[in-house]
């Protein structure tokens, strides 16, 4: 009977912090769709030696529908002029140094120079179809009261084993995220800052040098 | 043997990614050209014809994401009573570029395929460029060929090497070189993107030993990018083409005309 009781408490528990945690990314989703926004992108990601690199990108998205979501780098140095859109169903890598525009569809694409996949920032209900997030709790951060959501990809291939992921209660959109590897080692530490609702379109969006070569993979 | 020539061929044609049919003429001489591009896997395979002559090419690339790209490939022609072989590394990864290219065959590679203008025998380039910050770049770039500005060879065959520094101001950048080939030159160069919607103009001016200006803009028209580029040389030798979606048209002077006209079908494969 105990048994059965604390297995009925846990179950409840769990099911009301599951819908806890779905009820948060739709409330995030839902904000970030209500209008196009831009965001800088600031922090450390583990760069292809492995090492963390320093890293700002400026996030412009459009999430309502055609959605498309665009991070243009600024740091690190090397990586500057270089984009990537995220559309529904490809992903583009404008590279500036050999001024080509590789397309690739979404499933095949990983934004990598970056090991962690970074393609779900524009896709929140996405993001918990691939990752089994749960409430960790509440916390605060510099923007306000934040909900601490973590947990572990459902499957290989994201980049990452681990996630966190803190978002604004005031507001709901993420303003935290890390990533971490097998070892617990960070793949990613990011910080949102400057968000802002901001008159854009896709059209913007996909803004490409007209002299670039298109390479479709 | 007709028919089944005939079948092989639309399946090579239906089983394509890219199909490129062309027809080339210049003084005294034409042919219909074809280039077929088949996705296999990480590869793809590339085959070019044009009357007598037949080349079969693989390229493999590897997809850094942002951090770079590198791809690389080969190609194998006969015909026209000669034979050729060339391969490239093309590719960017961090702060650094690299192309290189190298070609060798019995004959000019105009008579193997008429988009090539290498010379017979060995031709080569090297080029490298590095970021220095994000707003210098380092370039040097070696060869020897042609400078493969149009259908025509530029010139005979030489030596050419050439260093240049660019600067990006914004969405503006210019660039200040020096070169060698056949005698020493100086190149000032300018590009822009003109508009928020990508439009982009280039200019490049060589002058010395070498004398000639090279002019691009790139331009959105409906779905999909107006190319217009034209090269002038002194004493006086003219390459120009204009592209629009599959459609392109190429031109050359030297003496002689040349033209190309060829259209490009995606399958979307």
């Amino acid at each position: 009977m105990r048994k059965t009781l604390a297995f009925l408490a846990l179950g409840l528990l769990s099911t009301v912090l599951g819908q806890s945690v779905e009820s948060i990314l739709n409330a995030v989703q839902e904000n970030l769709e209500k209008s196009p926004w831009e965001a800088r992108l600031v922090g450390r990601i583990q760069a292809q030696d492995g090492s963390l690199q320093p890293v700002e990108v400026l996030l412009r998205a459009v999430l309502a529908g055609e959605k498309v979501l665009r991070l243009e780098f600024k740091k690190p140095p090397s990586l500057e002029g270089n984009f990537v859109v995220v559309t529904e169903k490809e992903v583009w890598n404008y590279l500036y140094l050999t001024n080509q525009l590789v397309i690739q569809p979404r499933a095949k694409a990983r934004i990598e120079g970056l090991n962690a996949n970074l393609t779900f920032l524009g896709d929140f209900r996405e993001l918990a179809a691939k990752v089994q997030l749960r409430l960790e709790g509440e916390g605060t951060s510099e923007e306000g009261p934040v909900w601490r959501l973590a947990g572990r990809p459902r499957e290989g291939g994201l980049g990452f084993t681990q996630a966190e992921i803190l978002v604004l209660k005031a507001d709901p959109r993420p303003v935290a995220l890390t990533l971490r590897d097998a070892a617990g080692n960070p793949v990613a530490e990011l910080r949102l800052l400057d968000f802002r609702r901001s008159r854009l379109s896709p059209a913007q969006l996909k803004r490409y040098p007209q002299d670039a070569q298109v390479v479709r993979r | 043997m007709r028919p089944l020539l005939g079948l092989l061929l639309l399946a090579s044609l239906a089983l394509a990614q890219r199909v490129t049919l062309g027809a080339y003429g210049e003084a005294g001489y034409w042919t219909p050209s074809l280039e077929l591009a088949y996705p296999l896997s990480d590869l793809t395979l590339r085959a070019q014809a044009q009357r007598g002559a037949l080349g079969l090419g693989v390229e493999r690339a590897l997809e850094l994401g942002p951090a770079g790209r590198v791809a690389y490939g080969a190609l194998a022609a006969g015909g026209a009573g000669g034979l050729g072989a060339r391969a490239f590394l093309q590719g960017g990864l961090g702060p650094a570029a690299l192309e290189v290219r190298l070609a060798y065959a019995t004959l000019p590679w105009k008579r193997l395929f008429v988009g090539w203008t290498d010379p017979a025998g060995l031709s080569g380039s090297l080029e490298g460029r590095y970021r220095l910050s994000p707003e210098a770049t380092l370039g040097l770039a070696l060869g020897y060929g042609d400078l493969g500005l149009g259908l025509l060879p530029w010139g005979p065959p030489a030596w050419g090497t050439e260093g240049r520094y660019g600067v990006r101001a914004g969405s503006w950048s210019y660039t200040l070189g020096l070169g060698f080939r056949q005698g020493p030159y100086a190149l000032v160069g300018w590009r822009a993107e003109l508009d928020e919607e990508g439009t982009v103009g280039e200019a490049v001016l060589r002058l010395g030993a070498a004398n000639r200006l090279e002019a691009r803009l790139y331009a959105p028209l409906g779905e999909d990018t107006l190319g217009l580029r034209l090269a002038l040389g002194y004493p006086f030798r003219a390459a120009w083409g204009v592209a629009w979606g599959g459609l392109s048209l190429e031109g050359a002077y030297d003496g002689s005309y040349a033209l190309w006209l060829r259209y490009a079908w995606e399958t979307g494969r």
